[in-house]
């Protein structure tokens, strides 16, 4: 851990030594104060909003299946000692989960446009 | 192998932290050099592109824009150069990690989840509803390359027994895993450069909503950017060398140069096979994710679990 | 001070540019992008990663004052040079060299402020878009709890000068309301954005403008219109009509991300006017390969599956490779609009980009067939 420590602080103080470098060699100090590029014309509202993300259903397809992954890796380190009955389970419930895949696919929820 | 198991026990934490990153900026170097020389179409001075395209954006200003969410813009961009960096620790340099864990594929898993929040950030930031487009771009491209990505790895686990690379790395002695595990190698690099929106994966940069993600910036945060896009790539293309093509393995020449040019040739095969493409909308491959990769990926684990219950790595 | 000066120009030997070309300058904007390709300068994708604007003929009032919005939002050192019919070579040497003086320290950054900006646009036309009361001094202080004020998508009347109440329900934040609400595919109300795509974007015919409301990556509402309508060029210079059609190949393979074969597409446009018989035998290969290459592309067939520009595609392709088919029709601004109804934001860019739309005057209509 020590190591991942020393390697984030060295990441950080490069980070900080190329803005500090910036900051020396370029000719303007301050940051240049500009509207959002709405290829040039003036934005007419903020672009901070809800965004509407037309996939959300896939998102909690993929929890589901992210969840599972926690069980996956484990389930990497043991299968050889485990033997048959792991991967019989494992895919059993895989195949579980693809069933319901399919099914999200059938009602078309993959598709957005 | 040798008594010392990591790179700090074997160099001293520092010397080995310091290792790690320059090995993580030379490859992006490497990666950016590639990049230019086959999007240019020549290759006589490329080399040298990169630093001067780095040392322009340190001499060009900084932009804000109009009411941006300035800390959370500035978090993303320094947390891109970070990930990548990071997730070198558990690259095996010289047969060794820096990190050395009993998961170490899930480090690697979790850096580049991490991607997801931190690319999101940079897009969400500026105010800018073509950045903002970006940004969940790439939550829709993770959606669809997360799990093949997360298949991949565990089917390496699963193969090596271990989820540690140097195990992983042991494990390949007789035999390298891309022989019996080409699906999983192929989707670990695509996916990869997914969550590095590079080449064909570059819907949230994409010129259709003039630059997404990076639409707004400019001077160190761009570099930042393009740095921690770069090193990601540079970091997957010396991970697959590790966990698909042997690593340091081969004969007559020392370990290290064997893991750099597998390297070396997983990023010009990455750069030379994406760049004949153009960008892949996530909206149209979100299904092929689901439907094609996620199968592919868990046939290929399947695959590799039953020659395991064989006996076949052992 | 002079380490940095040398560090300056070699990091800026090689600019990048954004080209901002005036309608009709065509031939202009395709020279100079053959003289940036052989110096491999690279072109911007907008104002953020620009070194140098690069504004070809003469701009139209509108179109010049977008060009000065642009120019407000490329960060230092910039450089801006301006060319009509002049030495190309002698024009760019001049920008890179003005550029690399401004990277000397302390160098004034006099841009406007964007507050200042945005004022500016109160007194300017609004030219249709009913913005109703402006910006006139709604503090309803700070912005997102107040969007949830109901309302006021059936009060979206751009036509009719209504009052535009629904701007406001948000008050304004830094001179600029938030986003309004609209109901979604679903029943839900959602915030939808005004935006406006055009005038210089890569890949876009410039000049062009679309407003429309953008709903998550959602185009709706959409209405285009060409700045500077009046005073327009009256015809359309004389054009080999392979080198347009590589031309617009290049704009829709730019649009879809294809950089390689963008950059293939404009270098054999460029190779075909070359004096010298082997370029140009070399360049109608080079053209041979891009169509063969876009033609055969299923990632690209698949990227535009169900829209108008697969058979755009295949007609430049044919065009390029001077198979003449028959003439395809140049539609309407409103056809247009119906086309991009709906679709998502980048599906409608690939469609604008491959209508092959030009900024001919309404009453030369019957001359767009030609295309």
């Amino acid at each position: 851990m020590v190591a991942v420590l020393s390697l984030l602080a060295l990441v950080a103080a490069g980070v900080i030594g190329l803005y500090a470098l910036s900051s020396v060699v370029r000719s303007t100090r301050g940051a240049a104060s500009v509207l959002p590029y709405e290829s040039g014309l003036l934005p007419q509202q903020h672009a901070v909003s809800r965004y509407h993300a037309r996939w959300y259903a896939i998102t909690v397809l993929f929890l589901a299946f992210d969840m599972e992954m926690i069980f996956m890796y484990p389930w990497a380190v043991v299968v050889a000692d485990m033997g048959a009955t792991a991967v019989l389970e494992m895919f059993g419930f895989l195949t579980v989960l693809l069933v319901g895949v399919t099914y999200v696919w059938r009602e078309g929820a993959l598709r957005w446009t | 192998m040798p008594d010392a198991d990591t790179l700090p026990e074997m160099w001293g934490v520092v010397p080995a932290a310091l290792a790690v990153a320059l090995i993580g900026v030379a490859l992006g170097l490497v990666v950016a050099a590639t990049d230019r020389a086959v999007l240019t179409g020549r290759a006589a001075g490329a080399a040298v592109e990169p630093l001067r395209a780095s040392a322009r954006l340190l001499l060009e200003q900084r932009r804000t824009t109009l009411a941006p969410d300035r800390l959370l813009w500035r978090l993303g961009c320094v947390a891109l150069p970070t990930l990548a960096l990071l997730s070198l620790a558990v690259v095996p340099v010289d047969g060794r990690t820096l990190l050395l864990t009993s998961a170490d594929l899930v480090w690697f898993n979790a850096m580049e989840a991490l991607l997801w929040a931190a690319l999101w950030l940079v897009g969400w930031g500026p105010n800018s509803f073509h950045a903002l487009t970006g940004g969940y771009r790439f939550l829709a491209q993770g959606l669809a390359y997360e799990l093949p990505l997360m298949f991949a790895l565990v089917t390496v686990g699963v193969g090596a027994g271990s989820l540690r690379t140097t195990d992983v790395l042991a494990a390949q002695e007789g035999l390298w895993f891309a022989v019996t595990m080409p699906v999983a190698f192929v989707v670990f690099v695509a996916s990869a450069a997914a969550f590095a929106f590079w080449g064909p994966f570059a819907a949230p940069t994409a010129a259709d909503i003039a630059g997404g993600v990076t639409a707004e910036l400019s001077g160190v945060d761009r570099l930042l950017v393009e740095a921690g896009r770069a090193i990601f790539l540079g970091a997957t293309a010396a991970m697959a060398a590790a966990l698909f093509l042997g690593g340091d393995s081969g004969p007559w020449l020392p370990g290290p140069v064997w893991h750099l040019l597998k390297t070396l040739a997983v990023v010009a095969a990455l750069v030379w096979i994406g760049r004949r493409l153009p960008v892949l909308r996530p909206d149209r491959t979100v299904e092929i994710g689901w439907m094609v990769l996620v199968p592919l990926t868990l046939l290929q684990a399947l695959v590799v679990a039953v020659l395991v219950l064989t006996g076949f790595y052992a | 001070m002079d380490l940095i000066s040398r560090l300056g120009a070699w990091a800026l030997a090689r600019p990048r540019v954004l080209v901002a070309d005036a309608p009709g300058s065509d031939g202009l904007r395709w020279r100079v992008e053959a003289e940036l390709d052989r110096r491999g300068w690279p072109l911007a994708v907008g104002p953020a990663d620009t070194d140098l604007l690069l504004v070809l003929g003469a701009p139209g009032p509108e179109l010049a004052a977008a060009v000065d919005v642009i120019w407000s939002q490329i960060p230092a050192p910039r450089g801006r040079v301006g060319l009509c019919a002049d030495d190309v070579a002698a024009a760019l040497d001049d920008g890179r060299t003005a550029l690399r003086e401004r990277t000397r320290p302390g160098a004034a950054d006099d841009r406007p402020d964007p507050s200042s900006l945005l004022g500016k646009e109160d007194e300017q036309s609004h030219e249709g878009m009913d913005h109703g009361s402006g910006h006139e001094g709604m503090d309803h202080g700070g912005g997102h709890e107040g969007m949830d004020h109901g309302g006021g998508h059936e009060g979206m009347d751009h036509g009719g000068g209504s009052e535009g109440h629904h701007m406001h329900h948000g008050g304004e934040v830094s001179g600029l309301p938030m986003a309004s609400t609209g109901p979604d595919r679903d029943g839900l109300e959602l915030d939808v954005l005004k935006v406006s795509l055009g005038p210089v974007l890569p890949g876009w015919p410039t000049g062009l403008v679309l407003r429309a409301e953008l709903q998550g990556d959602v185009l709706s509402r959409p209405a285009l219109s060409w700045l500077d309508a009046e005073s327009l060029p009256a015809c359309r210079p004389d054009l080999d009509q392979r080198q347009v059609a590589l031309d617009h190949l290049a704009r829709v393979l730019v649009v879809a991300g294809w950089s390689t074969a963008a950059r293939d597409a404009r270098r054999a446009r460029d190779g075909l006017r070359s004096e010298n018989r082997a370029d140009r035998k070399a360049s109608e290969e080079l053209a041979e390969r891009v169509t063969r290459r876009v033609g055969r592309s299923r990632a690209l067939a698949w990227a535009v599956a169900g829209t108008p520009v697969v058979d755009r595609l295949r007609y430049w392709c044919d065009v390029a490779g001077v198979v003449t088919g028959d003439d395809l029709q140049v539609p309407a601004l409103e056809d247009v609009a119906d086309m991009v109804d709906g679709a998502e934001i980048g599906t409608a860019r690939l469609i604008v980009s491959a209508l092959g739309l030009e900024p001919v005057p309404a009453q030369r209509s019957t001359e767009s067939a030609r295309a």
